[in-house]
């Protein structure tokens, strides 16, 4: 699966990933210092949705989308 | 895979970003999903479960978990996105075009005139209703 090059398409799609399949999605960040990047990932073993990023600005957003994200995990 | 509480399991993915930028793995995977207690196929469907979010966390060959349940998961959010925003702060910072500085410039002008223009306009007016 291909990355995401625009933050605001990826948020949309994790959003609708999830509502479609609360049960088994699993959203994971993985960092890595040395090469500065960033991948954030959203899947639910169907469909993949990637981003990569090595931009301090979208460590922002990725807090934003966490905490939503966290959210909908919480409420049933 | 070590079930932790969810203060130690901070404290450890913290050791994980300094292992990772100190000669340890590179690789640091956070894994957030949905939890409602299960652990096998077929669950009591009786059992009522409070809903949580199952984190992992694996560098190297190290695995660390935490459950947070829904009354813990604001304080959770806060602490550990402030902890990403410590351990990621080598990405890239934005580039500002030259195009951006041009229209942010006249913005702060424009803000810092208003002010200056009235002072003059209040000075002269005193000294006006003085002077009749």
């Amino acid at each position: 699966m291909t990355y995401f090059t625009v933050w605001e398409d990826f948020a949309k799609a994790v959003e609708r990933l999830y509502a479609e399949n609360p049960d088994k999605c699993r959203f994971v960040t993985s960092f890595r210092h040395a090469d500065k990047s960033l991948i954030i990932k959203m899947t639910d073993d169907i469909v993949c949705l990637q981003y990569r990023t090595d931009q301090l600005q979208d460590v922002k957003k990725l807090e934003k989308l966490t905490g939503t994200v966290i959210k909908k995990m919480v409420t049933v | 895979m070590t079930v932790l509480d969810n203060d130690v399991f901070i404290k450890e993915l913290g050791k994980f970003f300094f292992n990772s930028r100190t000669g340890g793995p590179k690789n640091v995977a956070v894994t957030m999903k949905r939890y409602d207690g299960r652990n096998k196929p077929k669950p009591d469907e009786t059992a009522v479960v409070e809903p949580s979010v199952l984190f992992r966390a694996v560098c190297g060959n190290k695995k660390i978990s935490t459950v947070v349940k829904a009354k813990e998961v604001n304080n959770f959010t806060i602490i550990y996105t402030s902890l990403m925003k410590e351990s990621m702060d080598n990405l890239e910072r934005r580039v500002v075009k030259k195009g951006e500085e041009e229209k942010k410039a006249p913005k702060k002008q424009q803000a810092k005139k208003p002010p200056a223009a009235k002072k003059p306009e209040s000075a002269k007016g005193t000294p006006t209703a003085l002077k009749k």
